[in-house]
């Protein structure tokens, strides 16, 4: 611990001049409810991000997000007991408020992309895009670290799934809330 | 500002307390199998196209036609093929399995196409000339079917002494003319019967011979038998001579051979259709 913490003022020591750049990680849980079937995915998730902007001004994140799927939604498959792991890419536009207190709420929108792995017989991933609003609020710590908490709201659609004959696509409705740690330097 | 932290940390606390349902039992269904809809197949060799279905079967138990989507094969195109469902014998007898194909979804079924052996022809009036007659044709085929109609897979063609005007297979409208005719059935590229529909030749006549004169050109008429008791006629029929070594035809016509006899006893062979299926030899000894 003593030797993150040095690790960190470290960092904002040798930034200390222009803090808009700034890495981050998260780790949240995501609720996702399927809009034309009867289905229903709880998980946890985690985030990296890299973002380019000001706390309380406009920025830009680029993050890359993770997890793993306990529902059994897609993968037909009796070796398997849910379907696999989530990989998502996504570009965020953010805009933060100084409302002068001692957190900085936010709002922001973006889209994305991802994949997921499933057991079919036809089909061993789905892609899907979405695309993303949330607001959350940023706590300052110092300079060049503070933690976030937020909520994102995906509309997330599927790629069809194939059934010869005929094809299926899913949509869903994704609630992400989520707690998060970024540095700024 | 106090108002938002509390409805964002309300919120979360609901949204969690909401959250921890998983669907454990897969809502999108999936292909189970790929199948063909039908039993193994025995076909005339002779029958026209013939149509089979392929079906998916879904883990909902859902069943749906897939015909059109998955891709269809013969391990022997050359007996029978299919494309899309349709299955078409290529060859006049043999076996092969067709195959669907989808990803890893396969399903396969025996074809057996019935060899044709044989066609049985309708008889015409070979009296009516320059009229069109319809001959009615059907097949034996090898496993002792008889007299099958044939949908598919023959055509007909005639020699220069007929005209057809119009067939299928198993029907041949045709004008025949004064002379010799023959007809030709067509299966998958290679003439498989030969027919005459001209007047049947039954026996050649001959006039008289001297067979103790030797080695001196004799002028012998010839006259065709045909059915229906017309005897002494003229023949119709374009004929190969062939003989052997105790005489030679030094020439011939429709109407009479100039024969040289070197010894007897000898033969003569007037053939007729020659270089057919159709050919038929009539022999003629004089001792």
């Amino acid at each position: 611990m003593k030797k993150i913490m040095l690790f960190l003022l470290l960092v904002s020591s040798t930034y200390a001049e222009s803090p808009k750049t700034y890495l981050g990680a998260s780790f949240g849980y995501l609720n996702e409810n399927f809009t034309n079937a009867d289905a229903q995915a709880s998980m946890n998730s985690m985030k990296f991000k890299a973002g380019y902007g000001e706390r309380k001004a406009y920025s830009v994140e680029f993050s890359l997000d993770y997890a793993q799927s306990k529902a059994k939604i897609f993968s037909s498959s009796n070796n398997v007991s849910s379907d696999g792991d989530r990989y998502g890419l996504n570009i965020d536009l953010v805009k933060g408020f100084d409302f002068d207190v001692y957190v900085l709420p936010f709002v922001k929108a973006g889209f994305g992309a991802g994949r997921m792995r499933v057991d079919r017989e036809l089909q061993d991933k789905l892609s899907y895009g979405a695309f993303s609003v949330g607001a959350g609020f940023l706590i300052p710590i110092n300079e060049h670290f503070d933690l976030e908490v937020v909520y994102d709201y995906k509309k997330t659609s599927y790629e069809k799934i194939n059934l010869i004959s005929s094809q299926i696509r899913y949509e869903s409705n994704l609630n992400v809330f989520y707690f998060g740690f970024n540095t700024r330097f | 500002m106090k108002l938002l932290t509390n409805a964002f940390l309300t919120f979360g606390t609901l949204f969690f307390a909401a959250c921890g349902e998983n669907t454990t039992n897969t809502v999108a269904p999936d292909v189970s199998a790929v199948e063909i809809n039908s039993s193994d197949i025995i076909m005339y060799s002779t029958d026209g196209n013939l149509s089979v279905r392929a079906f998916a079967t879904y883990t909902d138990s859902a069943r749906e036609d897939v015909t059109n989507f998955v891709d269809w094969a013969s391990s022997n195109s050359s007996v029978a093929s299919s494309s899309v469902g349709v299955i078409s014998a290529n060859a006049n007898g043999g076996e092969t399995n067709v195959i669907v194909n989808y990803s890893n979804f396969s399903d396969q079924m025996n074809v057996k196409v019935i060899k044709l052996t044989s066609i049985n022809y309708s008889v015409i009036d070979t009296n009516y000339t320059s009229v069109a007659q319809d001959i009615n044709v059907s097949g034996n085929f090898e496993n002792n079917d008889a007299n099958i109609t044939m949908n598919d897979n023959i055509t007909w063609l005639s020699d220069g002494n007929s005209t057809i005007q119009e067939s299928d297979s198993s029907r041949i409208s045709i004008i025949i003319g004064d002379q010799q005719a023959l007809l030709y059935g067509v299966m998958f590229g290679a003439v498989f019967s030969c027919h005459p529909i001209s007047k049947e030749l039954l026996s050649i006549s001959y006039s008289d011979v001297n067979v103790s004169d030797l080695e001196n050109n004799q002028t012998i008429y010839i006259y065709g038998n045909y059915e229906n008791n017309e005897t002494n006629a003229t023949l119709i029929h374009n004929i190969l001579w062939t003989w052997d070594a105790n005489s030679t035809i030094e020439e011939a016509n429709s109407t009479a051979i100039a024969l040289k006899i070197h010894n007897v006893p000898t033969t003569i062979t007037a053939t007729i259709f020659p270089g057919t299926d159709c050919a038929k030899d009539f022999n003629q000894t004089w001792q």
